[in-house]
């Protein structure tokens, strides 16, 4: 399973989800880094779309929660969130986006 | 943590209309069939490119070659040599009846085929240990 693959056309149409987007560094239109994936929303009463990318600067510290108990209490802001729709391509382990900040939430 | 039904949200408790599913409630989940046995755990999901650009899960993939494969990227091409994807397994995302403390399967555990490496674990190594019923 190749991990470089894009929405264009001719790129390769299965992937495995964790393996190939779990971990992938976000980065912006500009070129910012913006953290890295850590975790897919999904919904199944839609055929199991991927919905949004949820964001860590931590990596898999991220992943597994645990930076939770330091953070807690000392910063209000939840993990940041990106819709699919702001996904532009994904190539090698860099997930590009179309805009600037993707709208993430905080 | 509250189960949440893949279709019909008259299925849904009431209150758990919106929560969010994320790819940690199905990956590494215990999956039950129908007839309440376990038969492993999702090692990962196989998802499509749609044209207009989404992303949709289509397979749970159960097996070691996977699993590897997410330890670490450097041991995917070593683990297709060895194993040659025998041990690997898919299940058909609508399958998939509920998500919550385990992945629940709309149908019985023999109509999945999931290999029997728990079974084969019960006959060939388990009936050695005293006090194992058989």
């Amino acid at each position: 399973m190749s991990a470089a693959t894009s929405k264009s056309p001719d790129a390769p149409r299965t992937m495995l989800v964790a393996q190939t987007l779990i971990g992938v560094q976000v980065v912006a239109a500009s070129g910012k880094k913006l953290g890295h994936v850590i975790d897919l929303e999904l919904d199944p009463e839609n055929g199991f779309r991927i919905t949004a990318i949820e964001l860590g600067r931590f990596g898999w510290l991220d992943r597994l929660h645990v930076l939770r108990p330091v953070a807690h209490g000392r910063s209000s802001s939840g993990p940041r969130v990106i819709p699919w729709s702001d996904v532009d391509r994904l190539a090698g382990r860099k997930l590009h986006l179309k805009t600037e900040a993707g709208g993430a939430d905080t | 943590m509250p189960a949440k039904r893949a279709s019909g949200l008259s299925h849904v408790e009431p209150g758990d209309e919106h929560r969010t599913m994320f790819m940690r409630d199905l990956v590494d989940g215990q999956l039950r069939t129908l007839d309440g046995k376990r038969i492993g755990r999702a090692a990962d999901v196989e998802a499509e490119w749609g044209a207009d650009g989404s992303l949709v899960l289509k397979r749970l993939v159960l097996g070691p070659e996977v699993h590897l494969g997410r330890i670490s990227h450097r041991l995917v091409g070593p683990a297709r040599r060895l194993l040659k994807g025998r041990f690997d397994h898919r299940i058909e995302i609508e399958e998939v009846e509920e998500i919550g403390p385990s992945v629940m399967l709309r149908r019985r555990a023999s109509d999945y085929d999931v290999g029997n490496a728990d079974q084969w674990i019960i006959d060939h190594i388990f009936r050695f240990i005293p006090g194992s019923g058989r």
